[in-house]
């Protein structure tokens, strides 16, 4: 399924800008440097790029922005916590 | 003009909004203050000491002995304050999986500060700073901060857990 969402906020700069929209969809194969929206249970839904995947199939996140929430913070997510990853996003004027 | 369609049907429909979440709700945290504050009670209770080695205190002494207990109740509520802030607003899941015993410091901490607080004992001051130590050490971790120990350049001259910045 295809969902479009707008951003809020800048950990994702410049890649991502506030008022931005994407487009995500569930996709089962990952890469790093991938974006995707995930479901965190303490911060929600955020958009962060995949930095590792584990043996295991877990994933460590990243914000591209130096002062996002780091990968520590995020700790590492399975698949099911993942809404989806970015097809494409709409920028505004920036 | 493809985000100012999808602004317009935004209006519309209401598009989910996703947090590319900012770090920055503004808020410094430092267990220095916490450490400092405990090394300001062991002070005070050394210079308590001091005036109940007189044999007699004067009206100055007693003045200045209200003095130290207000003091010290005040550096005694500002070591409960500060640890509280810090593990109640900054540790959240992933800092706890780093540090799992940070519940039971934190509350080992109110019970020695009370303790701290309701009296003179010095020992009681000192095994406060073994904990608030403790503490920082705990919080350095989860910033990937290394720490050493050093003894602080004034009184009352106690091991004190820095950051290697």
């Amino acid at each position: 399924m295809i969902s479009c969402l707008r951003v809020k906020g800048i950990s994702m700069n410049p890649f991502l800008f506030e008022g931005d929209y994407v487009v995500i969809s569930r996709i089962s194969n990952l890469r790093v440097d991938d974006v995707v929206v995930i479901k965190h249970r303490i911060f929600g839904k955020i958009i962060k790029r995949v930095k590792e995947i584990s043996h295991d199939n877990r994933l460590i996140l990243k914000s591209d922005y130096s002062k996002g929430i780091s990968s520590k913070q995020i700790g590492s997510i399975t698949k099911e916590d993942i809404l989806g990853k970015v097809l494409f996003r709409i920028k505004g004027n920036h | 003009m493809l985000h100012r369609l999808f602004s317009f049907v935004d209006k519309k429909i209401k598009f989910e909004k996703v947090s590319a979440h900012c770090d920055i709700p503004c808020k410094i945290y430092d267990p220095i203050i916490a450490q400092i504050a405990t090394l300001t009670i062991i002070r005070l209770m050394d210079l308590i000491d001091e005036l109940n080695q007189k044999d007699n205190l004067d009206i100055k002494d007693h003045a200045q002995l209200a003095r130290l207990m207000k003091e010290k109740e005040a550096h005694g509520l500002k070591v409960k304050e500060e640890v509280r802030v810090i593990w109640g607003d900054y540790f959240k899941q992933p800092q706890f999986d780093q540090v799992p015993g940070i519940h039971d410091l934190a509350h080992s901490i109110m019970l020695q500060a009370s303790k701290a607080k309701q009296g003179i004992n010095k020992e009681d001051g000192i095994k406060l700073l073994d904990l608030v130590n403790q503490f920082a050490e705990a919080f350095w971790v989860t910033k990937g901060v290394q720490t050493f120990k050093s003894v602080c350049p004034y009184p009352p001259a106690q091991e004190v857990v820095y950051p290697k910045i």
